[in-house]
């Protein structure tokens, strides 16, 4: 099974009137010819 | 230049004038770098329970001009899809905002079909609006 990747994705979300700032694991793949 | 400030995007993310006592302002960012013939979710965000979710705009932007596709998942369901070369403007505004109900998810997709890793920047914002008596 191939290993699967990520990439680290910076966001910031405004929510009920708070803000939060995180650092979140994204998976990525791999495009496809169709793609 | 207000669009010269870090946080121009912030200070305009309401997208709307006035805000009643239930609404307050929304948005999600995403930041991050897509290597070459890869794609992935830069947004995913799923309303919270008794809330209503008013998305009145979004952009997508990207560092380096090339072909990338963009795409807008609300739940499984592909919304909207372009090809772009360096930055997208969401079809979305005050007066015909995309409304979304607790438990429902969006997504922003991006791939990157270019030659080259690509920075990508997302932004959905609208205002959230809390159901009273839910």
């Amino acid at each position: 099974m191939a290993k699967k990747k990520y990439i680290i994705v910076k966001q910031v979300v405004k929510h009920k009137g708070a803000l939060t700032k995180t650092k979140v694991k994204c998976e990525v793949t791999k495009l496809k010819k169709e793609d | 230049m207000a669009s010269g400030r870090h946080d121009y995007w912030y200070g305009m993310l309401p997208g709307k004038a006035a805000l009643s006592v239930n609404q307050t302002e929304w948005f999600v960012w995403g930041f991050g770098i897509v290597a070459a013939g890869y794609s992935s979710f830069l947004i995913d965000y799923t309303v919270t329970a008794n809330y209503k979710l008013n998305i009145v705009g979004g952009l997508v932007s990207c560092r380096k001009p090339g072909v990338n596709i963009f795409k807008l998942y609300i739940d499984d369901d592909v919304v909207w899809q372009i090809y772009f070369d360096q930055t997208v403007t969401l079809p979305f505004n005050v007066s015909s905002s995309h409304i979304l109900v607790s438990g429902q998810r969006i997504r922003v997709y991006i791939a990157n079909i270019e030659e080259m890793d690509i920075t990508f920047s997302t932004t959905l914002f609208g205002f959230e609006e809390y159901l009273v008596g839910m």
